[in-house]
C-alpha cells in the first residue's frame, strides 16, 4: 500500500516537472503520470469498489491542483476506471500494451467528448487526434518502467 | 442468481445516473469565473510548495541544457520598453490626446516563472509561481517581451492561473487597433485558429497592409493600450464583400513560455 502512495505522488510530481522539460512543440510527450499509475494500480485492488473510490479521489486531487476545473478529471477518472476494470470483456487481448493504448485513447475520448457536450469548444477532429498521438509514446514507456520496477 | 442480477442492473443504473447528474453539473464547475474555495488554495500552494523542493534536481538538470540566457533576454526586452525616454514622453503625449487611462507605464511588472504548463491538454493554461503574496489578482494581463499572453483568472496564496489567448474560451474579447497610413483601426480578436487570431468586421475601405502592427488599444480596463498581440500574415473579404478578416500572426510561441510578465494595476485603478 505504501508502495502504491508513493507512486501516485510520484507521479504527481512529475506531472509537474516534466511539463517544464519538454517542450510543447514535439507535440510527442504529453503526460498523463497520474493516469498511468491508476492503471498500474489496477493490477493491486482488485474490488472494484475500491478502485472507482481511488479514481475519484486522484481525479479529484487532479483537478484540485492542475486545472481548477473541480468535476472534470474526477469524472473522466471514474468512467476511464470503469473501462480499465472492463477491458478485458471488450479487449480480447493479452498483449498489455494494446491495453494501455486503448485506455489512454479512451481517456482522451472520454475529456474531449465532454467539454464537446457542455460547449468548451468545437469539434476539431485534428486537436483530438492530436491529443491522442502526443499522449502515447511517454506515457506507454512510464508504465512499463513502472510495471518493472512496481511487480 | 437473479437477484445478483438484478442489483447489478440497479448498481450500473445508479452510476449511469450519478455521472449525467455530474456532467451536467460540469457546465457550471468549468467556469473560470468560479472563485477557488480556501481548502483548495491551501491544497494547491501545499503541493506546489513542495513540488518546487523537491523539482531543484529537476531545476539544476534544466538550467544545463537550456538556454538561461533566453531570461535575461527577455527580462532586458521588458525593462528596455519602460527606460527608453523618448518612447515614454511620446507616449504621454499620446496619451494625452487620446485621453486614455490604461497604459503600460502605470502598471507595476512582476515577472514570473512558469511552473506547470501542461494543464490537461484542452485548457491552454499555465501555472505561475507568483500569487496573492505578490499583489496579483485575477483578470491581469500577462505578457513576454514578445507580447500579450493572457490574463489571470484563477490565484492562491503562491500562485496564478494564467488563460492563454489561444484558450478557445477566452471570453474577454479583446479590443486591438491595428496600424495603416500612420493611422489606427480598431477591432476585436474574435478567436485563435490553426496558429492565428482572428479580427473580423473590418471595414473594406481601410487598406490594411500585411505586416501592419496590431497591439492592444487600451480600451478595456483589462489590456492596457499599446502591447503587441502580433503582425498581419493574411488579409480576406468576407462573401459579401463588405468586411475584411485579417489573420494576425502572434510572435509568442505558446507552447515555449518559461518565464512571464503581470502587469499589476495600481491600487486606484483596481478601487474605480
Amino acid at each position: 500500500m505504501i508502495k502504491l502512495f508513493f507512486l501516485i505522488v510520484i507521479s504527481f510530481i512529475l506531472e509537474t516537472n516534466l511539463s517544464l522539460f519538454i517542450n510543447l512543440n514535439t507535440n510527442l510527450f504529453n503526460s498523463l503520470f497520474v493516469l498511468s499509475s491508476l492503471i498500474i494500480i489496477n493490477d493491486f485492488i482488485k474490488a472494484k469498489t475500491k478502485f472507482y473510490f481511488l479514481a475519484i479521489i486522484l481525479g479529484l486531487i487532479y483537478d484540485i491542483i492542475f486545472t481548477s476545473k473541480i468535476g472534470f478529471n474526477l469524472i473522466t477518472f471514474l468512467i476511464t476506471a470503469i473501462f480499465i476494470k472492463n477491458i478485458d470483456y471488450l479487449f480480447k487481448t493479452k498483449i498489455n500494451i494494446i491495453k494501455y493504448l486503448n485506455i489512454i485513447i479512451f481517456y482522451r475520448f472520454i475529456g474531449y467528448s465532454i467539454l464537446l457536450l457542455i460547449g468548451y469548444f468545437n469539434f476539431d477532429i485534428i486537436f483530438f487526434l492530436r491529443s491522442i498521438y502526443s499522449s502515447l509514446i511517454i506515457n506507454i514507456i512510464y508504465i512499463i518502467i513502472l510495471k518493472k520496477i512496481i511487480v | 442468481m437473479r437477484n445478483k442480477k438484478n442489483k447489478n442492473k440497479k448498481n450500473i443504473f445508479i452510476l449511469i445516473i450519478v455521472i449525467i447528474i455530474l456532467l451536467f453539473s460540469l457546465v457550471i464547475i468549468i467556469d473560470d469565473n468560479r472563485k477557488l474555495t480556501n481548502l483548495e488554495k491551501i491544497f494547491k500552494d501545499s503541493f506546489f510548495t513542495i513540488s518546487n523542493i523537491l523539482s531543484i534536481p529537476f531545476q539544476k538538470i534544466k538550467e544545463n541544457i537550456s538556454d538561461i540566457n533566453n531570461y535575461e533576454k527577455e527580462k532586458n526586452a521588458i525593462e528596455s520598453l519602460t527606460i527608453n525616454q523618448e518612447l515614454l514622453e511620446e507616449n504621454n503625449e499620446l496619451k494625452q490626446l487620446l485621453e486614455l487611462n490604461h497604459t503600460l507605464n502605470e502598471r507595476e511588472y512582476i515577472n514570473a516563472s512558469v511552473i506547470n504548463r501542461n494543464i490537461d491538454y484542452w485548457f491552454n493554461e499555465l501555472t505561475i509561481n507568483k500569487g496573492t503574496k505578490d499583489g496579483i489578482s485575477e483578470n491581469m494581463a500577462v505578457i513576454t517581451s514578445k507580447g500579450l499572453i493572457g490574463q489571470t483568472i484563477k490565484v492562491t496564496k503562491n500562485t496564478a492561473i494564467v488563460k492563454l489567448l489561444t484558450n478557445n474560451k477566452f471570453e474577454n474579447k479583446i479590443s486591438v487597433k491595428i496600424s495603416y497610413e500612420d493611422k489606427f483601426v480598431y477591432g476585436l480578436l474574435s478567436s485563435y485558429k490553426d496558429g492565428y487570431f482572428i479580427v473580423d468586421g473590418i471595414s473594406n475601405n481601410i487598406d490594411i497592409i500585411k505586416g501592419a502592427t496590431v497591439t492592444t488599444s487600451g480600451l478595456s480596463q483589462l489590456f492596457p493600450s499599446g502591447i503587441l498581440i502580433g503582425y498581419v500574415e493574411d488579409i480576406s473579404t468576407d462573401n459579401f464583400d463588405l468586411a475584411k478578416t485579417l489573420k494576425i500572426k502572434s510572435d509568442v510561441d505558446f507552447n515555449d513560455i518559461y518565464y512571464v510578465t503581470i502587469l499589476k494595476r495600481n491600487v486606484d485603478e483596481e478601487n474605480d
